[in-house]
């Protein structure tokens, strides 16, 4: 152990002395590390937000009975007369939205029943006293129409005169007396939660004498209680669950960008050390003389790589807080836009993460450094009498060619996880860098009759390996550079066409503020019947929709007349046949499976669905399978007659107007819309630009940590180089004593690194290119279920590559100005 | 031990690089001894194999035939480890360029080889300190090599050389990179310390001032010993 830390120590001191290409070494790591930090910090505060909105006040219950409608109070008298209930509490829940000074302030009502809470909740403890010092809960009880709320939120609200708050509740606007409580759990939840005594929260929605929730403690022993048609008995935590799974995708293919970061990072952490290596050549024969072992050299390598880690993941935990602070409003727009709204999360540093970010940023450190600790390893101790010369292997081109085939054998597991996918991208992308240094020795095996270039050629020549490795660290993030871009603008051209070709109504109309309350927001009957009876209008269509939540998986259902695919053709049909076919079909009792649907559950025309209507399960046959981008987890669509007979009515969603030859969209949305105030009013060409708006929302995020990953990769390219140039100042010393010029240095050092990065490049494209081929081919298929066409634009390919390009031709003018500086003398004591 | 006992021996040692046509024949049937308190100078031109013999006795480097045996020890017959452990405990090393860490202190540059042994750094340190009192560097502990001259640095060497109590130091070429006086100043330390160690140093070099220190000269002309100087 004595004799490690003597060779850790002095390697930490070579390491103090070499500050640039130390910090260089430990950049990498942070920026990677800080990237999974932030992406996890702020994907966890938006899910942990996205949770409370589905979910409400935590409490002492074991299971919960929800359904599709409200149910009769009438319910709990059944659940306690049940033998394995131990106690049971009526909840109305729902979401308010108030309007306050700033916009919209969406709020989480939530009535109880004071007398029966009292098993689950210590209200007495969760609600702080109200003024005049009576229990919260005893002022809710005897003063009818009084709601209690945080005193931030009433100060965000406006601070009324009256006392009264005014907020839009499902079936219309509704206004209440507010109880200001001092600040409580209740005002930093998002969104903030309002509480109500039972009663007062049933009529504020207008639902009588029914409760949306029955909480329940059950003996574990006993059977549970029965069930009606249509109602759910689940644990609480399975609110939670939803929301994870609705959001594993997305979450997932931001961690897989942020180990995309780490990968950047630790290839740049595996130059430097290379780099390290060969600097240090002379100090390790002298360590080797004086009795160190090879294994010892080895391990201290990997023990200062271990040392660098740590303080890289540190800093990087400093700086993932932040970037965690920046991109928290990103991931909450992609998420409020994906899944509903769920206001402004907060991110807080957990243990969990900052473990897991020291483990990711270690290890990587030290896997990335294990092929420079070996090459360590092999110094000869009788090179500090400079007798022996120590020539690096090359990467075996056989092994980058297994690898290359292995990452392609994980691609063909076709239900596998996104993992399999991300690990077949990795492996490809070691394969490319490992093969870089040959890729090299056949660009440079014939020399030019230029003599700088003859000069550059054979400099490569007599180092293809570091070569290799500064190549390697520009081709691998530029390859996933333009994977990422051409996947992206793949799905953007795709989008586009869709929404062309799908979007065949001329207004589409939803309820206001929808977003805030995706599940209950719904169009009036008096509204749907004004707008058939307008003159303009030729026909609408409703969209009607529910939740199937079922044991294996839970999934949309939509009911609609399908006017606008019957009128305009507008439906994008991947399977089953002729639109015309299908519709006929589906006004028989058959549905169509949105694309995400099909492959989520496997499903195919001909194939059988069972949906859990409210007499029961109904099992129907599936017509086709249509394209769809409007809900990544699919749908079900069933004609509104069967929707009606199988769900009830539970509302029209959203509708769509087809107007009649010649009228004016656009002017006849504005008229609406000032009459109508309860409604949104979209022409289809606005519609469109708001997909696109979401669309780019959505992967703002992938932008960011893109470019985060770019500006390393060139940090990397950039250090590599200038390494590369900087280790042989002793042969410009010598080129210069024999005579060269400063402007035949300067051609020599930028002929070389152009040889450098224009094949770093030209790997770069057709590697991005299998990998844009991958994630659009698999790894989009897989998470989201869609399929759509590659598209290569050239434009922004070739941008990108003059930026990378430029950007490293840069990194030759340093080591030439140093060198124009340094006495010729000097340049040459740098061989000793 | 005892004065004259021997401490390191070749026989019939012999090392070839490359075959065939291309053969180079480095070391062609040497046979020499060196015994504890001697200061033996190894001369002749370059090319002549003097580097190679210092890395056979330096476990640096396995004989194609032939035996080299330090301390007892048959070199031929020790891999990578065993012949980093023996280079640590048994042989000290003087180069011509003095090849010390650049990024530590004359004190860790000396205790160096005793910590790489597993010494603890407290004793390490103390050893260290005691032998840079010897050589007349106590004050300049804290500094860093390139704070010091070429003979200071030497003279660092030459007490890191020593830290583990070897049986057999080996310089190449130490004086190469000093001044008269520097140069005579580091062989007289040399002597002085072989004696008073009891151990044995073999010099490679081309400074005839070395030959005014040693106790005897063997000359390699290629790769023979010649002369009636030579050792048996």
């Amino acid at each position: 152990m004595n004799s490690l830390l003597a060779v850790l120590g002095v390697l930490l001191a070579d390491a103090r002395r070499h500050r640039l290409q130390t910090l260089a070494s430990c950049l990498g790591v942070t920026v990677g590390v800080a990237v999974i930090v932030g992406i996890r910090l702020s994907s966890e505060a938006a899910l942990g937000n996205l949770r409370s909105t589905l979910g409400a006040l935590g409490g002492r219950a074991t299971h919960e009975i929800t359904a599709r409608e409200p149910m009769p109070a009438a319910r709990l008298a059944d659940c306690l007369a049940s033998d394995g209930v131990l106690a049971a509490q009526p909840l109305v829940e729902c979401t308010l939205v108030a309007r306050g000074p700033e916009g919209p302030l969406p709020l989480r009502l939530v009535g109880i029943d004071p007398f029966l809470a009292a098993p689950f909740l210590d209200l007495d403890a969760e609600l702080p006293l109200a003024t005049g010092g009576q229990p919260t809960w005893l002022r809710l009880l005897v003063e009818p129409g009084l709601v209690a709320l945080d005193e931030r939120t009433v100060a965000k609200l406006g601070q009324p005169a009256d006392g009264l708050i005014r907020a839009r509740g499902p079936r219309g606007e509704v206004s209440f007396q507010a109880l200001p409580l001092p600040p409580s759990s209740l005002g930093t939840s998002e969104p903030p939660f309002v509480l109500a005594d039972l009663a007062t929260a049933q009529e504020l929605l207008g639902i009588g004498a029914r409760v949306t929730r029955i909480e329940l403690q059950l003996d574990e022993q006993a059977p549970p209680p029965p069930l009606q048609a249509g109602e759910r008995l689940q644990r609480p935590e399975r609110r939670g669950e939803r929301a994870a799974s609705m959001t594993a995708a997305f979450r997932m293919n931001l961690l897989c960008l942020g180990f995309l970061a780490v990968l950047v990072g630790a290839f740049l952490a595996y130059n430097m050390a290379q780099f390290a290596v060969v600097r240090r050549r002379a100090l390790m024969g002298r360590l080797r003389c004086l009795g160190c072992t090879a294994r010892g050299l080895m391990v201290g390598v990997l023990l200062e790589a271990a040392v660098l880690g740590l303080l890289g993941s540190s800093l990087g935990i400093l700086g993932g807080r932040l970037l965690a602070r920046v991109l928290v409003a990103d991931v909450a727009r992609t998420v409020s836009t994906l899944y509903g709204h769920i206001g402004t999360p907060r991110p807080e540093l957990d243990l969990g993460t900052a473990a897991l970010a020291l483990l990711v940023g270690v290890s990587s450190t030290v896997a990335a450094c294990w092929a420079p600790a070996r090459s360590a390893a092999r110094t000869s101790p009788a090179l500090v009498a400079g007798h022996a010369f120590t020539r690096e292997p090359l990467p075996s081109a056989l092994r980058a060619a297994a690898l290359a085939v292995a990452s392609g054998l994980l691609l063909l597991p076709e239900h596998s996880a996104v993992l399999l996918p991300a690990l077949a991208i990795l492996g490809l992308l070691l394969a490319v860098a490992a093969s870089l240094p040959w890729l090299l020795g056949i660009v440079v095996r014939r020399a030019p009759r230029a003599p700088v270039l003859a000069l550059a050629f054979g400099r490569i020549q007599r180092s293809l390996g570091r070569a290799g490795s500064a190549a390697g660290a520009l081709t691998m993030p530029l390859a996933m550079t333009i994977a990422i871009l051409v996947m992206v603008g793949s799905l953007r051209a795709e989008l586009g066409a869709w929404s062309e070709g799908v979007l065949g109504a001329d207004i589409y109309v939803k309820p206001l503020f929808q977003e805030l309350q995706p599940d209950v927001a719904r169009l009036s009957d008096e509204l749907l019947q004004a707008l058939a009876e307008l003159p303009q209008v030729a026909a609408i269509d409703r969209l009607r929709l529910t939740r199937d939540e079922q044991a294996e998986h839970a999934f949309l259902v939509a009911g609609s007349p399908l006017e606008a695919p019957r009128a305009r053709g507008t439906m994008r049909l991947l399977d089953g046949g002729p639109l015309d076919t299908l519709l006929a079909r589906v006004d028989a009792g058959e549905l169509l499976a949105s694309e995400p649907l099909a492959r989520r559950l496997g499903l195919s025309p001909g194939d059988r669905l069972v949906l859990n209507g409210r007499e029961g399960p109904a099992t129907m046959t599936v017509a086709g399978v249509f394209q769809d981008y409007s809900w990544d987890q699919g749908y079900a669509l069933l004609s509104e007659a069967r929707y009606l007979a199988l769900f009830g009515d539970t509302g029209v969603r959203n509708a769509a107007l087809l107007l009649r030859e010649g009228e004016d969209a656009s002017a006849l949305a504005q008229t609406l819309a000032d009459r109508f105030e309860e409604a949104e009013f979209r022409p289809v060409q606005q519609l469109r630009e708001e997909i696109f708006g979401a669309f780019d929302d959505t992967f703002a995020i992938t932008y960011v940590l893109q470019a985060i990953s770019t500006v390393l990769a060139l940090v990397g390219t950039l250090t590599a180089l200038l390494c590369l140039h900087l280790e042989r100042r002793a042969e410009l010393g010598v080129l210069r004593a024999l005579g060269a010029r400063h402007g035949t240095i300067g051609g020599l050092l930028l002929s070389e690194a152009g040889v450098l990065l224009g094949t770093a490049g030209l790997c770069a494209v057709p590697t991005g290119l299998v990998l844009a081929w991958i994630l659009v081919s698999v790894v989009n298929t897989r998470s989201f279920g869609w399929s759509f066409p590659m598209l290569v634009q050239a434009g922004p390919l070739f941008g990108l590559l003059a930026l990378a390009l430029g950007a490293g031709l840069l990194a030759s003018v340093v080591p030439w100005w140093q060198a124009r500086r340094t006495q010729i003398a000097a340049l040459l004591e740098d061989a000793t | 031990m005892t004065a004259g006992e021997t401490v390191a021996e070749c026989r019939a040692l012999r090392r070839v690089y490359g075959s065939g046509a291309t053969a180079v024949v480095a070391l062609d049937g040497v046979d020499l001894s060196l015994a504890r308190g001697e200061v033996v100078a190894l001369t002749g031109p370059s090319g002549s194999g003097k580097s190679t013999l210092l890395h056979m006795l330096g476990a640096m480097d396995l004989p194609t035939s032939g035996q080299v045996r330090v301390a007892g020890q048959d070199l031929g017959r020790l891999d990578d480890a065993a012949a980093s452990h023996f280079r640590n405990r048994r042989l000290g090393f003087v180069f011509q360029f003095f090849h010390l860490v650049p990024s530590l202190d004359v004190l860790d540059n000396v205790a160096l080889p005793a910590r790489l042994g597993g010494e603890r750094p407290a004793v390490a340190r103390a050893r260290a300190a005691a032998l840079l009192a010897r050589v007349g560097l106590e004050r300049q502990q804290s500094r860093f090599p390139d704070e010091l001259s070429g003979g200071q640095q030497q003279r660092v060497a030459v007490a890191r050389a020593l830290v583990n109590g070897p049986v057999l130091v080996l310089a190449d070429e130490p004086t190469g990179n000093l001044d008269h006086a520097a140069g005579a100043e580091v062989l007289r330390l040399l002597v002085e310390l072989a004696r008073e160690q009891q151990l044995a140093a073999l010099v490679a070099t081309h400074d005839p001032q070395v030959l005014a220190y040693a106790s005897r000269e063997i000359r390699l002309e290629d790769g023979r010993l010649v002369g009636p100087l030579a050792g048996a």
